[in-house]
C-alpha cells in the first residue's frame, strides 16, 4: 500500500523521506525543506536556489514518487494573483457548479488568502518549483 | 482517432531513426490469444501514407500481420480529486485514461469497481483513503490504515499535521511489528 501525502510539519522532510512516504506537491519542499526554522510561519521560507540539487539528490536516494502538481500551483498564482484573467478561461464551464462557484471573486480561497505583499513570495515560489522539476529532469537524461 | 478499414490499408511505417534495435524489442508488447498474435507498438511515431506529417508517441496495434488499431498513448493524472462521475467522460475526452485519487471515499471505490465492470464510462481509478488530517495513536492509526486496506484503497494519504511526536511512536510501532510486513508498511507513518 503506497503512502503518500503532503509532508507534515513536525516529522518534516527527512523524516518523511525516511518514512518512505511519496509527495504530493512540491510546493511542500517550500514549507519544510527550505523553511530552516520548521514552521507554519511562510514567511520563513529561504527560496535558495542553491540548494534544489540537495533537495532532488535526497529524494532520489530515497527512492519515492514525487507528484509536482506544478500547474496546479501556477493556476493558484493566478488566481490570486490575477483573478479575472484566470475566470475567462472557457474549460472552466465543465467543473461542478459548486467548484465554480467556490472560485468566484467573493469565495475564492486564494484570491482572498494572499494580499499583494505576498505576490513576489508566491511568484518564487513557482519558480523555484520549476527549477527542482528542470532538475529532475536533468538527472533522468544522464 | 477514428480507425477506418482504408485507414488500415495504408502503408505504415514505424520511424526507427530515433530508436536502437534494443528499443524497438522493448516497445513491442506481444499478447497471445488462441490462434491469434498481437503486438502493440508502443511510444512510436508513425508516418502515414495518406497525409504529410509525423503521428508522435502513437500505439499500433498488430493483430496477425494486419494493423489493428492506430492511436495515441493513454495518458494518467497522477493526482486528481474525483468530485462526480460528470467529470469522467472529460478525462476520456482528453486521453486520460487512469487517475490517481488523492482523498478517497467510499464513494470511489464503487466508481472503480463499475467502471472496472463496464457498467459507468470513465478512467481506471485508483484511489486513496480518507485523508489522516491529524496525529493518531499508534494503535489507532494502524487499525485505521488496515481497515482501509480492507475496505481496498489503494494508497493512504497524510496531510500535514501529523507530528513528530506522533510520527516517533509510529516508528516505534514499525519496530514493533518487523516481522509483519505487509502491516507494518501500512502503519510506518
Amino acid at each position: 500500500m503506497l503512502l503518500m501525502g503532503h509532508v507534515p510539519r513536525g516529522p518534516d522532510f527527512e523524516m518523511t523521506l525516511a518514512a518512505g512516504q511519496s509527495i504530493a506537491h512540491l510546493e511542500e519542499y517550500t514549507y519544510t525543506f527550505f523553511n530552516p526554522k520548521h514552521d507554519n510561519d511562510d514567511s520563513h521560507i529561504v527560496y535558495d536556489e542553491s540548494r534544489v540539487p540537495e533537495a532532488v539528490q535526497l529524494t532520489v536516494k530515497a527512492g519515492i514518487y514525487v507528484t509536482p502538481t506544478l500547474s496546479t500551483y501556477a493556476t493558484i498564482v493566478q488566481q490570486a494573483t490575477a483573478l479575472d484573467a484566470f475566470l475567462k478561461n472557457t474549460d472552466l464551464k465543465y467543473d461542478p457548479p459548486w467548484i465554480q462557484a467556490s472560485l468566484q471573486p467573493a469565495a475564492n480561497r486564494y484570491n482572498n488568502g494572499f494580499n499583494i505583499s505576498e505576490y513576489s513570495r508566491i511568484r518564487t515560489s513557482l519558480a523555484l518549483q520549476r527549477k527542482l522539476v528542470k532538475r529532475w529532469r536533468t538527472r533522468k537524461s544522464r | 482517432m477514428t480507425i477506418t478499414p482504408s485507414f488500415t490499408r495504408v502503408l505504415l511505417a514505424l520511424v526507427a531513426s530515433s530508436l536502437t534495435s534494443a528499443s524497438v524489442v522493448k516497445a513491442q508488447q506481444r499478447v497471445d490469444s488462441g490462434s491469434a498474435t498481437t503486438v502493440a507498438f508502443v511510444h512510436v511515431n508513425v508516418v502515414p501514407m495518406n497525409r504529410e506529417l509525423v503521428l508522435t508517441d502513437q500505439t499500433v496495434v498488430v493483430q496477425d500481420g494486419r494493423i489493428l488499431k492506430v492511436g495515441p498513448a493513454a495518458k494518467t493524472d497522477a493526482h486528481v480529486h474525483l468530485q462526480t462521475p460528470t467529470e469522467f467522460p472529460l478525462y476520456l475526452a482528453n486521453g486520460v485514461t487512469t487517475v490517481f485519487n488523492l482523498d478517497g471515499r467510499p464513494a470511489h471505490l464503487l466508481w472503480r469497481k463499475k467502471i472496472a465492470a463496464g457498467e459507468m464510462l470513465g478512467p481506471a481509478i485508483f484511489t486513496t483513503g480518507p485523508i489522516f488530517t491529524q496525529a493518531n495513536k499508534p494503535k489507532e492509526a494502524v487499525r485505521m490504515v488496515d481497515e482501509q486496506a480492507e475496505l481496498g484503497y489503494d494508497a493512504v494519504k497524510i496531510y500535514n499535521g501529523v507530528s513528530k511526536e506522533a510520527s516517533t511512536h509510529r516508528r516505534g510501532q514499525e519496530k514493533a511489528h518487523a516481522v509483519d510486513g505487509p502491516r507494518t508498511t501500512r502503519a510506518r507513518f
